[in-house]
């Protein structure tokens, strides 16, 4: 799932863009702040992040139903906005695909037309032309059989691929999806995000994909951009957002974490530390560089990366603490466990239960500790 | 559908400049204050500031009328109001029989309705249809059908149960029922307040949650005490909503006083300012602005109580979608039941109808009706023999027509247009078109009198100025009807037709108007059904150099046959029923996808 190396053609180029609104008191806010990134083809990227941080502005400004008030975007290497040249090209004019949250099938039309009205609007296709474009397009994404049909007559999983089939059918390369899983139920929504992935990877289009939920983001991403507020605070491949985040706030939105106040005793060449806590010392590793002896730190760790043994370990990053109350998930088994005033959470594989009230030691590797500023 | 977070916050600048963008833009875009605008976009605004200034200007010169006279600063009209010999009789009258008829409606169309939505006595297309009766039975033809029914001598009802009568014994010379009474008059204002109760009560019904009542019996109480102490008291804000509506409509509803009123000697507002500016010479404008003021204040106060009902928050939540309230089943009660939403139809469209084409195939009225010898001969020369009621009738139709299509089309764009932008202008221009809404048609017809029936417009007995007025009055309806057609269609709809390369007019086209069709046409048909039905402003505003229907009909009473009133009241009702039905099938035919879908 790693972005691949080799050298690519670069699709959407955005750089420095803000989007401003004017709060109904008059305050401005800034919807979007400096924001820039680059999609390769075929690349996946995931804007993530909690209702209001700015995601779904920026997908529309990328699509060009907004307007931003500073920066650049170039798709296909063709300036689409510059503020500062006054440049805005048209949604029409922009030759790219996106979906909806509510998929926006236009419910008068059948599947043909639906998926014909893109090249339609070009004007430059005889009807030969368009029905043999939208035959390929609706046999790409695996329903040739229903073009007479009406989208009020389909389910979920068919009214998503007559969207995508609609959005690559005139050639575009580059599709934004808008929350497009978020009304479906839990069990849908999987089997439709497991889909999607799949066509993705096997037709290439380059994908911007925005959601609040972090485990759509994780199976769907080749990178994701997780934003806070207007800024993308952090954006790499889903294993470096879970396992190395840069911040507390990414750490808390993706996934779940436990945390311990402390402060740095000694930095050591190695990018490691060790760090005071009320509940001992710990060497974790250093999130930033510029993190030195003295400072006020947040020790922070993953539920599945505590190793609970009956017997004191031999290694040196370890606590003892009491196991409060266990919560049977299936897969695995969700601990509570307390030390002091301190509690936290152990997830273990639930084949070897930890009886409550049972006093043990829990070990955390320095590797998976990770400081970062409070 | 709905998108909470990305809502534009963004202002529509006030138009300093309009000129158009020969630079970096498309040929034909606009620039309104520092943002682009599709000519499409310029087009709708301009109609709605033009539909705007022809909705608050009347009304603004009645305000105005009310202080100023002659260019100074006076109370003249509220002084010449208030020295009318019977003001106060005037005003008790009409609240005496406004305040009995929506109480008593209040009660039969809550039952209906309940009846109607919530238990097994419902009768499908039937009892579903209770609403359109206003619509369809125009209330001019309502009330003459009744006074031929219940007239002291010649009433034909009271012939049949006098002859009843006889045969146990018991003759009688006239009665037993008299329609020209204040039992009367109430009565047949029931009869059109009802659906408004029926209409708001339902929609309420509909909208609130049907676990609040199970709910209800989960905790031991008897349907009887759920219905009391919950589901009718979770439709409060429908209940405020219809009582608001029958108050507007019942100060200023003309036809039914000026016909029944008459003849029973209770004289209400609406017929007296009529009188005052129509039948009065010189025309006592002043006297009439100031009533308009009495009726507006009435208007204003149910208004406010309906708002402070509303603050309270003590109403209905929303449910989910589609929740569906298991019926009540009545058992031995459903036959009764059913029988009384029959009998509510009866009373208001069949026996009337019935009336007045009795009256109008015999030719003239009385109880010895010779039913072998009804015929056309009379109906055809009382309405296709006679000039002036074939004028009228070719222009209310055309009036009509013109006026519900411009209407609606004015009111389908600006809703396009308020959905797209939020702006201050666009919002001001918006509420402006719906500000007629809250004011009595009798007093905005005043106000086009006061407004441009003089220099420099000198509209006064054009069927330019009724034109006008209908479209002021009315596009409050379309407008709202436009509105719930508009709202239906997301933004996503449109915002993926751009994103597929289409610009706005190919949007508007392809994507909007298909979608927009079946409610813009069932509001154009509405509109219609209206104007051509329409009295009240008429009344004001119509004379012998722009006869329309509604005039013509006031001219037969006053000097005409009977059989002549009960003709023209028929051919009124069959271009309303004729134009609103086909109107609708056709709606219902562009929009079959709507039934090949599923969800």
């Amino acid at each position: 799932m790693d972005s691949v190396a080799a050298p690519r053609r670069v699709v959407v180029s955005v750089r420095d863009i803000v989007k401003r609104f004017q709060r109904a008191g008059g305050s401005v806010t800034n919807a979007v702040d400096n924001v820039g990134f680059d999609l390769l083809a075929g690349e996946f990227l995931v804007l993530l992040g909690p209702s209001g941080c700015g995601k779904t502005t920026l997908l529309r400004t990328i699509a060009g139903l907004e307007r931003p008030d500073g920066g650049t975007i170039e798709i296909d290497g063709r300036l689409c906005d510059s503020s500062e040249n006054g440049v805005h090209v048209p949604t029409e004019r922009r030759r790219l695909g996106m979906i909806f949250q509510s998929y926006a099938l236009w419910p008068h039309m059948t599947v043909f037309d639906n998926v014909a009205y893109p090249l339609r609007s070009q004007r430059k296709h005889n009807k030969r032309d368009i029905a043999d474009r939208v035959e390929r397009v609706l046999t790409m994404v695996g329903i040739p059989e229903l073009t007479k049909q009406y989208p009020g007559q389909m389910s979920g999983g068919q009214q998503q691929r007559v969207a995508l089939a609609r959005a690559l059918v005139a050639g575009s390369d580059l599709v934004l999806f808008d929350e497009p899983l978020s009304n479906v139920d839990a069990r849908v929504r999987e089997q439709l995000r497991f889909e999607l992935a799949t066509m993705q990877r096997d037709l290439g289009f380059a994908a911007v994909y925005v959601t609040h939920d972090q485990s759509e983001a994780m199976g769907l991403a080749h990178r994701i951009a997780v934003m806070e507020s207007g800024k993308i605070v952090q954006i790499g491949s889903p294993r470096e957002i879970y396992d190395e985040a840069a911040s507390r706030y990414v750490a808390n939105f993706v996934g779940t974490s436990n945390e311990i106040r402390g402060r740095v005793q000694s930095v050591e060449p190695d990018g490691t530390a060790s760090v005071t806590t009320v509940i001992g010392t710990f060497v974790g590793t250093l999130s930033k560089p510029d993190i030195a002896a003295g400072d006020e730190v947040i020790l922070v760790w993953r539920p599945e990366d505590g190793e609970p043994s009956i017997e004191e370990p031999a290694s040196s990053n370890r606590f003892r603490a009491v196991v409060e109350a266990a919560l049977f998930l299936g897969s695995h088994t969700e601990y509570s466990i307390r030390v002091g005033e301190s509690r936290f959470r152990l997830w273990r594989a639930s084949r070897r239960q930890l009886s409550t009230d049972a006093e043990i030691w829990v070990t955390v590797d320095a590797a998976s500790m990770r400081i970062l500023r409070p | 559908m709905q998108r909470s977070k990305g809502t534009p916050l963004t202002r529509v600048a006030f138009p300093r400049r309009m000129v158009p963008l020969p630079a970096s833009g498309r040929l034909g875009t606009f620039v309104i204050g520092r943002r682009r605008v599709s000519p499409f976009t310029a087009v709708g605004v301009a109609l709605g500031v033009l539909a705007a200034f022809l909705a608050v200007y009347p009304i603004a010169r009645v305000i105005v009328g009310l202080f100023v006279t002659d260019g100074r600063l006076s109370v003249a009209p509220l002084r010449d109001a208030y020295s009318i010999p019977d003001f106060w009789q005037l005003i008790g009258n009409t609240v005496a029989v406004v305040v009995a008829s929506s109480a008593l409606a209040l009660v039969m169309g809550s039952v209906l309705a309940w009846l109607n939505e919530r238990t097994d006595a419902r009768l499908g297309i039937v009892t579903d249809s209770l609403p359109m009766i206003p619509f369809l039975l125009p209330p001019i033809a309502g009330a003459v059908g009744w006074v031929l029914l219940l007239s002291p001598r010649a009433g034909l009802m009271n012939g049949v149960i006098r002859a009843a009568l006889d045969k146990v014994g018991v003759s009688l010379n006239e009665g037993p029922f008299n329609i020209f009474t204040w039992y009367g008059l109430i009565f047949v204002y029931l009869l059109y307040q009802v659906p408004y109760v029926f209409l708001m009560v339902s929609a309420g019904l509909r909208a609130s949650d049907p676990s609040l009542d199970e709910q209800s019996r989960v905790c031991g109480a008897s349907s009887w005490r759920t219905l009391w102490r919950v589901t009718f008291p979770a439709t409060r804000q429908s209940l405020g909503a219809a009582v608001l509506l029958m108050m507007w409509q019942g100060f200023s509803l003309f036809s039914v006083p000026v016909i029944i009123g008459t003849g029973a000697r209770i004289d209400v507002l609406s017929v007296r300012i009529v009188n005052l500016l129509s039948f009065s010479f010189p025309p006592r404008t002043g006297a009439a602005v100031g009533l308009s003021f009495v009726v507006v204040l009435f208007v204003g106060v149910t208004w406010l109580l309906q708002l402070r009902l509303l603050r309270s928050g003590r109403h209905a939540t929303i449910g989910g979608k589609g929740q569906r309230a298991v019926r009540l089943e009545l058992g031995r009660w459903k036959w009764p039941a059913r029988a009384l939403v029959l009998g509510y139809g009866a009373v208001a469209v069949v026996l009337p109808i019935v009336a007045l084409v009795v009256v109008a195939l015999n030719g003239y009225w009385t109880t010895n009706i010779n039913w072998g010898r009804l015929s056309f001969t009379a109906f055809r020369e009382s309405v296709f023999g006679d000039r002036l009621t074939l004028t009228s009738i070719k222009n209310s139709v055309s009036i009509s027509v013109l006026g519900a299509t411009i209407g609606m089309a004015v009111a389908a764009m600006v809703s396009l247009v308020v959905m797209r932008r939020r702006g201050r202008l666009v919002q001001a221009m918006d509420g402006a078109i719906k500000l007629p809404s809250v004011f009595p048609h009798l007093v905005i017809a005043v106000g086009f009198i006061l407004a441009f029936a003089g220099a420099p417009f000198k509209l006064g007995g054009t069927t330019v100025i009724l034109l006008l007025a209908y479209i002021s009055i009315y596009l409050p309806q379309g407008s709202v009807a436009a509105d719930s057609a508009v709202a239906q269609v997301g933004r996503e709809l449109s915002e993926a037709s751009h994103v597929s390369g289409a610009g706005g007019g190919r949007t508007f086209a392809r994507v909007f108007l298909p979608l927009i069709v079946p409610g813009v046409v069932a509001g154009w048909a509405f509109l219609f059904a209206h104007m051509a039905g329409d009295l009240t402003a008429s009344a004001v505003l119509a004379g012998t150099t722009n006869m329309v229907v509604g005039f013509r009909i006031l001219q037969v009473f006053d000097n005409g046959s009977y059989a002549q009133l009960a003709s023209l009241a028929l051919v009124l009702t069959a271009i309303t029923v004729v134009v609103v039905t086909l109107a609708l099938v056709l709606a219902q035919r562009r929009g079959r996808w709507r039934q090949r879908t599923t969800r």
